[in-house]
């Protein structure tokens, strides 16, 4: 079950592997930091 | 007098994880995300802007769409976000119906503090803001479903927006 839409396809050609790392970091960057709830609790004491 | 649009729903891709609509409006051949790829794709301006959309929306296809991945748009109670969340001058508007199921419209190069003060965005927003509305009814009287991933009941089926 896949449609693929020949005008996006053209884009994606041109991020290379570089570019999608920098950019899997900026868009991963804009969540919310995941908490080490352990690293915290050691901090803690 | 206002001239009301019309607008239809197409599918333009399909993953097992998403599918991802976008309006075609006045019998139009492109949609609004093929319109907005057309218009920034060789815009040196906003490249970078672009390839973090692009890959974006390549992320939902291969993940999902999760409210994370969105910034929040539109009023309160509206499903209206814009990719990318981080900060960028390039905006692409969308409706985040649930976390299977996305609805891209039309964007732009945001350079004044809010949308409302560019009337091509706020003409994006609105478009998109009022498609929902009726969308929502439709869902809620039935005649078009969520089924997974997928919405049925919207082939050939024109919204007056």
């Amino acid at each position: 079950m896949t449609k693929k839409n020949s005008l996006f396809e053209e884009c994606l050609k041109n991020i290379t592997p570089e570019m999608q790392k920098e950019i899997d970091a900026l868009l991963d960057g804009g969540q919310s930091p995941l908490v080490d709830v352990s690293q915290a609790l050691d901090f803690a004491r | 007098m206002e001239t009301k649009r019309q607008a239809t729903l197409r599918l333009i891709m399909q993953s097992d994880k998403a599918s991802i609509y976008s309006l075609s409006l006045d019998g139009e051949a492109l949609t609004e995300f093929e319109k907005f790829i057309l218009a920034f794709k060789n815009d040196a301006t906003v490249s970078k802007d672009f390839a973090i959309i692009i890959r974006a929306v390549q992320r939902i296809l291969e993940n999902g769409s999760p409210e994370r991945a969105f910034r929040v748009e539109g009023k309160y109670g509206d499903n209206l976000g814009a990719l990318p969340i981080d900060s960028c001058v390039l905006r692409l508007y969308c409706i985040r119906l649930t976390d299977q199921i996305l609805i891209l419209g039309n964007g732009g190069k945001k350079e004044t503090r809010t949308y409302q003060e560019d009337d091509q965005l706020s003409v994006y927003v609105l478009t998109l803001q009022q498609f929902e509305k009726i969308l929502k009814e439709c869902i809620r009287n039935g005649t078009i479903k969520i089924e997974g991933n997928s919405l049925t009941g919207t082939e050939d089926k024109i919204f007056e927006i």
